[in-house]
């Protein structure tokens, strides 16, 4: 499959969903939640915001390897052979205060409503580095793609 | 919810509601014309049925494995049977129950019934659906039920997806009325066509005796009238060469055909008289329904009836194609079955034979050039002409595996679509003889060292053994092995030895997979076919054993004949080389031919049996899991082992797992040897799937660019259960 291609349908699914599922763990327990974000254009990188007392971002402090699943499901039995998925597997950084404000008119723009959200003094926003797409169709086909020339995080 | 239309109170019902052949006719019989009464089951009661039962899900995963265009037909045939099944084992509302019980049965009691599909787009004017779907004759009021399910699942028959898929029309959109009517018993029925589809000028007039089954699926060949068009007048008749009938049996709902008595063989079935009635009854019809029609028709005790009637369609009215007799022509009738059947049995394969045989004794070295280049010539033309016979009589005869599983689960509904299979499976065939001499020559050799050290250095030949050569012998006529190139006496005894070296790595047999209830599976079909099916069921399941046995024989025969092929070319090339050319390995046969002859020739360039893999050192986009078809049940893991020409199957180690674009009998000594088998190729009938059962490894085909998809060496899990191909960790991600 081409590269080109992929990159569109990952656009594609992505630019219609608001939400995303973040999987983060501590101490070997993982946990989920889910999450409004963002991402640049060229796919390497997705953000997310949460404040500093919750759990998710004592995780992402504690250890950067997260996982997000992004989805188009409908919640109809259609699904099993329409709905898309992808598990996009990287590394979260909290964003340096020198570049937020670029990250941060990214999320806005897609999330206005969450002006006062990430205007709040404990609000971290995460930028995520993408190692690898995987993208689940058909219900069983899956497909990875890698964006970022590093070792294989799932061999 | 009105469930169930009848032409008196509902005259003017939408094609959406009872169907096309359904708006039609009760349109026609609302004008006087003499048609067996009929209701419509509405398509809300498809609709109920499908959502009950949750299949419309069910039918969209199956078609949605892959793109449609995609989609093989055999593989088609293979969803298609699988949704039949599920539609057959699925339950019918207890209110549609009711709903037919109080209009179906109290307005025909308990007479044969004739159920008609009648779909929303079908025979609307723009494109025929004859054939497409399915009618069931002579139903009594108990098996209606059974009845609507068969009829409402022909809406995804093979030929209907594919007829559907070519005019571009949504299949998830699709749904089925069903017509039923008290079955006329005619002593003369037929067709008609007002415009001859070849030539307007003229009417097509097709009877036979008794009903019109037999003509509608070609069991039957019928008397043939031309007419007129303008005045009506008899252009010309054809008569069969054999007039044969189709009749009910009395108190059953099976059908019989059987030869019609003497005085009918004299007698056509229409006369002056009747050929005239019917013609004016043809005018009528395309008055009513304002277009040219097709009808079918029987006259019963002197009356005639219209049965059903349709526009022809505008693109064959037109004088354009589409392929929908093609879709028609990939089933065959069980008399159509037992006569290739015949045919490929003593005339096909011994002529093969008795052509290899001949060929094999010819001495290549003796010949002139100029006779070798003959001999050239004749080889390519007789493979040239047993590959069209292949085409024109094998390939069709493999339906008989088909029809047999039809009819297998229609009588017993099994869980599993395809446990017909093991049926079948477990006979002899030419490849697991083949495989079994490879076994026991392997065996032999293995425990002598210094044997060993010959087949290492490819040199089986040099073996002083008089039963080891006499194995050798019999592999090398008897059996084509894999290889174009093994037709070359020259290359033989090194392609043997690499085969023998992994055959020699086996240590416990590699048993065909036999199943403990095997005879009771036969036992339970022999006792519910009995007395429910139009043939003798021993006789079918001995047919469709032959289907699915020389489905896998013939290639061999074929590949006998190609090695042939191959061992005058190689002596060409030997020739050639020797002369002075430097590539007479990359020379065609024309080429060769050329050159012995001393005249100029071209470069040609190999066969892959693929693609060429596309440059993979840049790659970023990397395929983890592949799905096909579960062709056959189990799990294994191991290295890939991607096939791209014929010359890479000497490098297959035993415990691979075999990525091949399609899999020829020829090639399936592999199978012993493979810890499983992943085929581009789709279906569950194709060798790949046959071959892998017999062995009882895992098998999944159809698996889109799987030789694209996987390289040599990837890690590959595969599950044979739910057709899955995992990749695990691939050696060019390292």
């Amino acid at each position: 499959m081409d590269e080109n291609v992929l990159q569109d349908i990952l656009r594609n699914l992505m630019s219609k969903q608001k939400l995303a599922v973040l999987s983060t763990q501590r101490g070997g327990q993982p946990y989920s939640n889910l999450m409004a974000f963002a991402y640049t254009e060229d796919l390497r990188h997705l953000i997310v915001a949460t404040g500093s007392a919750t759990r998710k971002y004592q995780n992402m402090m504690g250890d950067s390897r997260v996982s997000i699943m992004v989805d188009n499901r409908s919640n109809d039995e259609q699904d099993f052979h329409q709905a898309t998925a992808t598990t996009i597997l990287g590394v979260a950084q909290p964003v340096d205060p020198q570049i937020k404000q670029h990250y941060q008119a990214l999320y806005l723009k897609r999330h206005p409503y969450l002006d006062h959200f990430i205007a709040s003094p404990t609000t971290q926003l995460f930028v995520i580095t993408v190692h690898n797409y995987l993208i689940v169709s058909r219900f069983q086909d899956v497909v990875e793609y890698r964006i970022n020339d590093e070792a294989d995080l799932l061999s | 919810m009105k469930l169930i239309y009848s032409p008196e109170s509902d005259r003017l019902c939408s094609a959406s509601l009872i169907g096309g052949k359904g708006a039609a006719l009760f349109k026609l019989y609302d004008a006087g014309i003499a048609i067996p009464s009929p209701l419509c089951v509405s398509t809300e009661v498809y609709r109920l049925f499908v959502k009950q039962n949750g299949l419309g899900e069910k039918v969209a995963m199956a078609l949605g494995r892959k793109d449609l265009q995609e989609i093989r037909w055999e593989e088609i045939w293979d969803i298609s049977l699988t949704i039949r099944n599920l539609f057959l084992r699925a339950e019918i509302p207890a209110e549609i129950e009711q709903h037919l019980h109080h209009q179906v049965f109290s307005r025909f009691g308990d007479v044969p019934l004739v159920v008609r599909s009648s779909a929303s787009t079908e025979d609307g004017g723009h494109h025929s659906y004859a054939g497409m779907h399915s009618s069931l004759v002579n139903i009594r009021y108990d098996n209606l039920v059974l009845a609507l399910k068969k009829v409402w699942a022909s809406l995804w028959s093979d030929r209907a997806i594919l007829y559907r898929q070519e005019l571009g029309l949504d299949a998830m959109e699709s749904t089925m009325a069903v017509v039923i009517q008290p079955l006329v018993i005619g002593d003369v029925s037929g067709i008609l066509f007002s415009k001859d589809p070849t030539d307007s000028s003229r009417m097509v007039i097709e009877a036979v005796y008794g009903l019109n089954q037999g003509l509608i699926d070609g069991a039957v060949a019928p008397d043939r009238w031309l007419i007129d068009h303008s005045d009506k007048t008899i252009c010309s008749h054809f008569a069969p060469e054999k007039r044969m009938t189709v009749t009910p049996v009395e108190g059953s709902s099976r059908l019989q055909l059987r030869e019609c008595n003497d005085w009918q063989q004299q007698n056509p079935p229409l006369q002056q008289d009747t050929l005239h009635e019917l013609v004016a009854m043809s005018s009528q019809v395309e008055h009513h329904l304002g277009a040219a029609i097709d009808i079918e028709w029987t006259f019963a005790e002197g009356k005639l009836f219209l049965l059903q009637a349709r526009p022809i369609t505008t693109r064959s009215g037109d004088g354009e194609t589409d392929k929908r007799s093609w879709y028609l022509s990939l089933t065959r009738s069980y008399e159509n079955l037992k006569a290739l059947r015949e045919t490929i049995e003593n005339e096909l394969l011994p002529s093969m034979q008795a052509d290899s045989e001949r060929l094999e004794k010819v001495r290549l070295d003796e010949l002139s050039p100029h006779e070798l280049a003959n001999e050239i010539s004749e080889r390519s033309a007789l493979n040239t002409q047993y590959t069209s016979a292949y085409w024109q009589d094998c390939i069709p005869f493999a339906h008989g595996v088909r029809l047999f599983g039809e009819i297998y689960n229609d009588l017993l509904s099994p869980d599993d679509p395809f446990a017909f299979v093991r049926l079948l499976s477990g006979q002899h065939m030419l490849g697991i003889e083949r495989n079994e001499l490879l076994w026991l020559c392997a065996r032999k050799i293995h425990d002598n060292p210094s044997w060993m050290s010959l087949v290492r250095d490819g040199r089986i030949d040099l073996i002083e053994d008089n039963e080891i050569q006499t194995i050798v012998a019999k592999l090398k006529k008897g059996f084509a092995i894999g290889f174009v190139e093994a037709g070359d006496p020259g290359v033989f005894p090194e392609i043997l030895s690499a085969i023998l070296l992994q055959f020699s790595m086996l240590h416990v047999h590699p048993r065909h997979c036999q199943h403990d209830d095997d005879a009771t599976l036969v036992a339970d079909f022999l006792v519910a076919a009995r007395d429910a099916i139009p043939m003798d069921p021993a006789e079918l399941l001995d047919l469709a054993r032959a289907s699915y046995r020389i489905r896998d024989d013939d290639n061999i025969y074929l590949g006998r004949i190609g090695q042939e092929v191959e061992r005058a070319l190689a002596e060409a090339r030997k020739r050639v080389s020797a002369a002075g050319v430097t590539d007479a390995n990359t020379l065609s046969a024309e080429e060769l031919s050329a050159a012995l002859l001393g005249t100029p020739k071209k470069t040609a360039h190999g066969p892959f049996l693929r693609k060429p893999a596309e440059n993979r050192s840049k790659r970023s986009v990397f395929f983890r899991q592949l799905q096909g078809q579960a062709a056959s049940q189990g799990i294994a893991t191991g290295q890939a082992r991607v096939i791209d020409r014929t010359a890479d199957l000497k490098d297959f180690r035993k415990g691979e797992v075999l990525v091949i674009d399609a899999i020829d009998p020829t090639m399936t000594f592999f199978a012993p040897l493979a810890s499983a088998i992943i085929e581009r190729r789709g279906g569950m009938l194709i060798h790949g799937a046959i071959i892998a059962r017999e062995y009882g490894i895992p098998c999944i085909t159809g698996v889109k660019d799987a030789t694209l998809r996987i390289t040599t060496g990837d890690h590959l899990t595969v599950d044979g259960y739910l057709g899955i191909c995992t990749i695990q960790s691939s050696r060019n991600r390292q």
